[in-house]
């Protein structure tokens, strides 16, 4: 199992116990925390952390990988100490929910820098093919919520050309099948079309034309920048 | 009105139609209590309006539901030209990777499925409870990626 599944279920439990159950304290009420403790089964689970294996994390620092290791390890340890038929105790519930957090918050921190490093490539690439055609980019920065990255801040880039105004404007990190969505939206319609990352390269496309993903470059991404000016 | 919109608005009006019949429930309810023959002319009983009051909520979660699925489909079928029926899990997840959709999106999508199935088979100590408003939320969220027309 790949590097990316460990990412995925890791997210996955963080949003079933953080974003859904919000079990950030359970112990203040006594119905929640019967409720909470009935369904831990759903993320204190072995699933939740499969396919770690340290070598996937060569971009960590040898201390954050220990951290990381050392809360996998001691999070499979509690897993593993839940009765299969009583189900987890509070004090399980807590020290797997605190485990967990560890897990998520080294993967967010490596996860967020990557993703903002990627995005700042593909802008320099798109500023670079812009000024080519003699168009102005200008760069700007948009606030994005995610829910495992949380709240941070991410680059948008304006292009101006002699016939309309374009914004590379980033979605999510996080897409189904993918690793990342960058719209490109042409002003004022907003019409779009989309950049979709997957592993280090990312493809375009639009609903028109052929509809089809094409692999990034230079020509494909004018040219989808001239039809959607056209379309504006 | 292209027909992203439409659809849009199709799955909004169901949550509408809700707000309106528990409305229309309550004030019923209140009437009848200080005239009780306003149902002397009927089969009904008591018992049918409590019911009815009772599920009034997860009757219209289906319908929101079924629209927001006819939507998926109308795309699957006539935008992205697939001949499959898919079944509506895996129609989720196929138009959120041939459309890059946010992955939280698509389990927003996934959470109100299967809220809706909690409620047809009737398992609502599974999963929490989902406010219409909610549901109604997170399906347009999720169907805002899809093609502006087709």
């Amino acid at each position: 199992m790949a590097k990316e599944d460990f990412e995925r279920n890791v997210r996955k439990a963080h949003r079933e116990l953080f974003e859904k159950q919000r079990a950030e304290h359970p112990l203040l009420d006594p119905d929640s925390t019967a409720r909470l403790l009935k369904r831990a089964g759903k993320w204190l689970n072995a699933d939740s952390i499969a396919g770690f294996d340290s070598a996937d994390f060569s971009n960590l620092s040898a201390e954050q990988l220990g951290k990381l290791s050392e809360a996998v390890r001691a999070f499979l340890a509690i897993v593993h100490s839940v009765s299969p038929d009583g189900g987890a105790t509070e004090a399980q519930f807590i020290a797997g929910r605190d485990q967990l957090r560890k897990v998520g918050e080294i993967l967010r921190e490596a996860d967020k820098s990557e993703w903002l490093a990627a995005l700042d490539q593909l802008l320099k690439d798109c500023e670079g093919w812009s000024r080519h055609q003699g168009w102005e980019a200008k760069r700007d920065a948009k606030e994005i919520t995610d829910d495992f990255l949380s709240r941070y801040e991410a680059p948008v880039l304006l292009i101006h050309s002699p016939q309309g105004r374009l914004l590379v404007d980033p979605v999510a990190r996080y897409t189904v099948g993918g690793e990342g969505r960058v719209d490109l939206c042409v002003m004022p319609s907003f019409e779009s079309a989309w950049m979709a990352r997957d592993g280090s390269t990312w493809s375009i496309q639009a609903d028109f034309g052929d509809r089809s993903s094409h692999p990034l470059s230079e020509e494909t991404f004018i040219g989808t920048a001239k039809a959607l000016i056209q379309r504006a | 009105m292209k027909k992203r919109q439409q659809r849009l608005e199709r799955i909004r009006a169901v949550e509408r139609e809700f707000l309106i019949a528990r409305l229309a429930l309550d004030y019923f309810k209140l009437q009848q209590r200080s005239q009780p023959e306003l149902m002397h002319d009927t089969d009904l009983e008591i018992a049918d309006l409590n019911r009815a009051v009772q599920r009034l909520e997860g009757r219209y979660f289906t319908s929101l539901f079924a629209e927001f699925e006819a939507g998926c489909r109308d795309v699957w079928e006539n935008f992205l030209v697939q001949s499959t029926v898919p079944r509506m899990r895996d129609l989720i997840d196929g138009l959120g990777s041939r459309r890059s959709i946010p992955a939280s999106d698509q389990q927003d999508a996934h959470d109100v499925r299967e809220y809706r199935n909690s409620v047809i088979h009737e398992r609502n100590d599974e999963v929490d409870a989902m406010p219409i408003r909610d549901a109604t939320n997170r399906l347009c969220k999720f169907f805002r990626w899809m093609p502006l027309d087709w």
